[in-house]
């Protein structure tokens, strides 16, 4: 009994004490958390009927899922310190990639295998422009996004080849899903398990935080700064891929405007989900609830048959209002403590 | 540089090399098209290569005042967007062309107070709170967009851009000329004047230049607003131009600006930067995609290109930095 | 045990290069295991850059570091780690995101059986380690939360709990208050009944003297001496074994006694506060008179110098200057009213590092040497030629970036942007802060000829001597108010530290 009973205790104690709303919004990501319940019952209570339709579901889980999986590595990525802007560029290229093996005949999983291959690859360009050559990943990705953007056009403007059709296979793979839900929904749920136990668990992940908050330190402490970001970039790239090649398979049909605003969409959800520029901070739900925040609001958009674009005006105040709210939370904080 | 009394002082200003660069380079691509083509170096082609390049070139100014203060604006390419169409919406409401000019105006500089306060006010990243502005701003250009369709600007609007006067027998823009004259005007003001050698200061060490007595929030606050105004300003004259709210204006300015800034010397660490250099680098940026087009090389790799150039530029940059620091 | 295992550092003449400046010059000699073997010298002898070979930081120029009976032959911080070597440096090295415990063992050592990191037990050996030591720090508390010392506290902790053999410590205390440093020396002591090596590097004498078996002299990057501590060892001997020639008499004496103070209130102070930072200061600064503020770390004279010159907001108070109100006090309006601050740390604030010394001499001049908003840069650059030869700064020409100017020419630079202003009061905080002894002599006498010509000048320093040199009058500060004033007549370092040190 006891056993159960004293953890039971702390709990009550925890959130029941005076300080307990404090705590909780001090814990990472839990911000988009609410911001996520309050969307949510607003959806839920003013427009039950449109929102619980199973249409509305569907159109949720597509929106949700492949952001959500290049959102696991953008957060990976700014917990260690850095980002990479170049993520829906390496979506559209490898969902092309992948296309255009199809196209030729080879063995499906070949064909997503060598598209995944290919976001690994551009993660891995990008790791060794930030890391090697000493560029900023503002200045490297923005490079490497204009590069591959430019590839996509390139292979796919003005082409006599269409690449569509796929085997039906491939595009049930993004289109079908198991106990109603979507394969690539599935896919998401268990990324954010494993890179959440990774993250928390591994030290490994541990470390991503060491260097986000302190590189030159963590070089000391005998971290792997290189490898790791390195890695985190290869990360980013694959999980980019991945969605890439998702959403080539659910249009079935390759799209150069893929991915076009997912950079940007990607890195607000982030930092609402308690990311930083800054690098340290961070968590893989805060991530997936950023998401899931911005697809409600656009959801919330679609119901009440408001024009798309206040979803991005809204989206962008949102934005600058949670970058300052946690700058104004780290002045008064260095105040109290009278360092400033 | 004059010899005082003291003779161990040798003032001689050592000449910072890389800082021709781009201008090397830009006659380089410059010297090479002329050569290979015939349809380059006429007068049509130079004059509407140089008027491209004066549209896009009013952002960079304040952009590039915003990288020599440390800081960084990504909303100016929704910017361009935004002001163009927002004129065009106040005309369409039937206010008469001025007042409509000073209420965008206005609104251009209330845009540029908001980025400038919250960056200054909570010490953020200038990038994220621009990145919700760029967000917000296309959002709102977006809608005006939808609301402008099938609209054309009035006459007033559209007569901004179109002025020539003549030069030796061809007809020049006048805007061109006004480039040339806010180029030269700004390149000295940057060398010689107060609030400008200001910004290098704060741009370098803001605590620094604090304890000199600088106002480094406020000079800092005026960038962010001088940053959307010449940024505001352009998209008027693109709207000028284009004469109907199309919905592409300015996308992926902001890059654009970036890398010319970079291309013309400037760093993301500030206290670096020039107007002068970062103008012909943007007109460098027009050089490839005008001789792509002459080459017959498909204009969809000049986005390649671009990408490249720049990640070597920084690359170069953050080397030759190096070995003159350490 | 057979006598040469004894040794537990050789080091073989090290030398060390940057670029054409030499930093240790064939530096060599044998550090005992077990032993506390201190490094003393002034800033610059060379002492942080031979521990950071030592770590494995630098690579030597020339020159073998044998580490129990291995010599080293790939300089990785890595390497040393896994050698037990552990170091806490000079400045701040945490990861401010992090908690106490993580901070205290970065490497994750604790992990489960599946690979996992063990979080409980990391809290609970972190707890231990605080026990042990008798700290005041809680394993989860988020490190940004916590004060200076504290975050200096886990460092020194994160060092020796790392299983080490040997511990470089550099500088550690100078973020410690009285309390903590004598925590410190119990747990040195304690480290080295455990037989584990200690270098220490400090420049505050009694301490070295309190807890060293040896102490090595090192002077502009060569080897001087070495002393076994014992009682006959006496503080001049280290002193001017350091400084390499006799003290003159100006430094570190008294000032001489001086009749020109007059009874009016030239810069004055009234009830100023800050939540967390000081309260209740108030001071008078007579014309003719150079006021001290004294403190140890934490007392608050840092806040205090900031807010008087509106670098730090205060709260409530009220600041007068020649009898008027300064009715808004921003660095704006005191460097327009010639008041100047000398800042503690050239590097982070004070100085342009990247750019020319013109520039620099420029930024307080500015609006004097412009008609209207045009720069006269002929002008300027007479003003910069006019400071640098006054204050004998050595500089091939006024386009020199402070960045590969030596420290006390820096130091220099940095006064000569002040005085250039021509100002009327001068604040200084620590105003010869990491600059050997000759810049030090130099800098007194400069800020001495300062006063001489009317200048006001209050100075903030943790060092004694250099407040009984300058100052008429010497505020000491503790606990974030003022506690004690002493008149010319009755300043000695004795009494100065028992009131700043003592349990008033």
């Amino acid at each position: 009994m006891n056993r159960i009973k004293a953890p039971l205790q702390k709990i009550s104690n925890k959130f029941l004490s005076k300080n307990s709303f404090k705590k909780l919004l001090k814990i990472n990501g839990s911000i988009a958390f609410l911001m996520c319940l309050i969307m949510f019952a607003f959806l839920a209570i003013s427009v039950p009927k449109l929102f619980f339709n199973p249409f509305n579901i569907q159109a949720l889980m597509f929106a949700i899922a492949p952001e959500g999986i290049v959102a696991i590595g953008m957060m990976i990525l700014l917990i260690s310190g850095v980002f990479d802007l170049s993520v829906g560029s390496v979506m559209a290229f490898a969902g092309l990639m992948t296309a255009m093996m199809l196209v030729a005949g080879l063995p499906i999983i070949v064909c997503i295998i060598i598209g995944l291959l290919v976001g690994v690859a551009i993660g891995f360009i990008n790791g060794l422009l930030v890391e090697m050559a000493g560029i900023n990943p503002l200045i490297s990705t923005i490079g490497t996004m204009y590069i591959f953007r430019g590839a996509t056009e390139f292979l796919m403007v003005g082409r006599s080849v269409d690449y569509n059709n796929f085997p039906e296979i491939f595009v049930n793979f993004g289109r079908k899903g198991f106990l109603g839900v979507y394969w690539m929904f599935w896919i998401l749920i268990i990324l954010v398990v494993v890179f959440t136990i990774f993250i928390v668990t591994r030290p490994t992940g541990k470390r991503l935080y060491f260097i986000g908050g302190n590189e030159n330190l963590a070089k000391l402490m005998g971290i792997k700064k290189r490898k790791i970001r390195i890695g985190a970039y290869m990360i980013s790239g694959l999980l980019a891929a991945l969605a890439g090649i998702l959403m080539t398979a659910k249009n079935d049909a390759a799209n150069r405007y893929i991915g076009n605003v997912t950079h940007m969409n990607v890195i607000i959800a982030c930092v609402i989900g308690g990311g930083s520029l800054n690098g340290g901070q961070g968590s893989i739900p805060g991530a997936l609830f950023g998401i899931i925040f911005l697809s409600f609001l656009q959801n919330a958009f679609n119901l009440f048959d408001f024009e798309s674009s206040m979803q991005r005006i809204i989206l962008g105040f949102v934005l600058m209002a949670v970058v300052s709210v946690d700058g104004f939370m780290t002045l008064r904080r260095q105040k109290e403590l009278g360092r400033i | 540089m004059e010899q005082k009394s003291i003779s161990t002082l040798n003032n001689k200003k050592k000449f910072n090399w890389t800082s021709l660069t781009i201008i090397i380079l830009t006659l380089a691509v410059f010297g090479f098209l002329w050569a290979t083509s015939d349809t380059f170096f006429t007068f049509a082609n130079i004059h509407s290569l140089v008027y491209d390049t004066s549209f896009i070139f009013f952002g960079v100014i304040g952009f590039t005042y915003l990288m020599i203060m440390g800081e960084i604006d990504l909303s100016v390419g929704s910017m361009f967007a935004f002001s163009g169409m927002w004129l065009g919406m106040l005309c369409d409401w039937g206010l008469p062309f001025a007042p409509a000019l000073i209420i965008a105006i206005a609104s251009v500089i209330g845009i540029g107070a908001i980025n400038g306060i919250l960056v200054v006010r909570f010490r953020v990243p200038s990038m994220m709170i621009t990145l919700g502005m760029m967000t917000a701003l296309a959002g709102l250009s977006n809608l005006l967009s939808t609301n402008l369709y099938g609209y054309y600007y009035p006459d007033a609007y559209r007569a901004i851009v179109r002025p020539t006067i003549s030069i030796g027998g061809e007809e020049v823009f006048v805007l061109i000329i006004i480039m040339i004259v806010i180029i030269a005007v700004l390149e000295f003001m940057l060398h010689k004047t107060t609030i400008f050698r200001k910004m290098y200061y704060v741009g370098e060490n803001l605590d620094t230049a604090k304890i000199y007595g600088i106002k480094a929030a406020k000079i800092k606050f005026i960038t962010f607003i001088i940053s959307a105004l010449t940024a505001g300003i352009g998209g008027i004259l693109v709207g000028s131009r284009v004469a109907y709210a199309a919905p592409t204006i300015g996308i992926g300015y902001e890059f654009q600006m970036l890398t010319a800034a970079v291309l013309g010397g400037a760093s993301l660490f500030g206290g670096k930067g020039s107007i002068l250099r970062a103008s012909i680098a943007i007109f460098f940026l027009q050089l490839i995609r005008n001789g792509m087009v002459i080459h017959n090389i498909d204009p969809l790799l000049s986005q390649i290109i671009v990408g490249i150039i720049l990640i070597i530029a920084v690359y170069l940059d953050t080397r030759v930095n190096k070995a003159t620091t350490v | 045990m057979d006598k040469s295992n004894d040794n537990f550092l050789i080091i073989d003449n090290i030398s060390k290069n940057y670029g054409v400046v030499q930093a240790l010059k064939n530096v060599s000699f044998t550090v005992k295991k077990g032993e506390v073997y201190t490094l003393l010298g002034e800033n610059g002898a060379g002492k942080s850059t031979l521990v950071k070979i030592i770590k494995g930081e630098e690579t030597p120029t020339k020159g073998d570091i044998t580490l129990d009976g291995e010599t080293i032959k790939n300089y990785s911080p890595m390497v040393s780690k896994a050698m037990g070597i552990a170091m806490v440096h000079q400045e701040l090295a945490i990861f401010e995101n992090m908690t106490v415990a993580e901070n205290i063992f970065p490497a994750c050592d604790y992990l489960t059986k599946t690979g996992a990191v063990d979080k409980k037990r990391l809290r609970k050996e972190a707890q231990d380690r605080i026990d042990m030591f008798g700290m005041d720090l809680i394993p989860s508390q988020k490190m940004d939360t916590l004060t200076v010392a504290q975050q200096q506290m886990t460092e020194i902790l994160r060092a020796i709990s790392a299983g080490s053999k040997c511990v470089l410590l550099d500088e550690p205390t100078s973020g410690l208050n009285k309390d903590e440093t004598e925590n410190l020396m119990k747990i040195i002591d304690r480290l080295r009944a455990e037989g584990i090596t200690i270098i220490y590097i400090s420049h505050r004498i009694a301490e070295v003297m309190h807890i060293s078996d040896r102490i090595t002299v090192l002077r502009d990057g060569e080897y001087v001496c070495t002393f076994v501590n014992d009682e006959k060892l006496k503080e001049i001997d280290l002193i001017s074994r350091m400084v390499g020639r006799e003290l003159t008499k100006s430094l570190y004496s008294r000032k001489a006694y001086t009749d020109t103070i007059s009874d009016e209130v030239f810069f004055e102070v009234k009830n100023m506060n800050k939540k967390n930072a000081v309260y209740d200061i108030d001071f008078q600064l007579r014309k003719g008179e150079v006021l001290g503020f004294f403190g140890l770390e934490g007392s608050g004279t840092d806040s205090v110098s900031r807010m008087i010159f509106g670098l730090e907001a205060m709260e409530s108070g009220e600041v007068f200057f020649k009898g008027e109100k300064i009715d808004k006090v921003t660095t704006t309006t005191m460097v327009d009213k010639k008041i100047m601050y000398i800042n503690n740390n050239r590097k982070t604030a004070g100085l342009l590092l990247n750019s020319s010394t013109l520039n620099n001499m420029s930024m307080p001049v500015l609006k004097e040497y412009s008609r209207g908003a045009v720069i006269n840069n002929k002008r300027l650059t007479e003003h910069t030629e006019k400071y640098v030869d006054a204050f004998s700064v050595v500089i091939p020409s006024v386009y020199q970036k402070p960045r590969n100017l030596s420290g006390g020419n820096q130091q220099k630079v940095l006064l000569s942007i002040c005085l250039g202003k021509e100002p009327e009061l001068l604040i200084t905080n620590e105003p010869t802060r990491g600059i050997d002894v000759g810049a030090k002599a130099e800098i007194h006498k400069f800020l001495l000829e300062a006063v001489e010509k009317g200048v006001g000048l209050i100075v903030f320093s943790s060092e004694l001597p250099e407040l009984m040199s300058l100052c008429d009058r010497i505020l000491v500060m503790k606990n974030k108010h003022i506690v004690g004033e002493i008149s010319k007549e009755e300043i000695s370092e004795e009494f100065i530290m028992t009131i700043a040190a003592g349990g008033i």
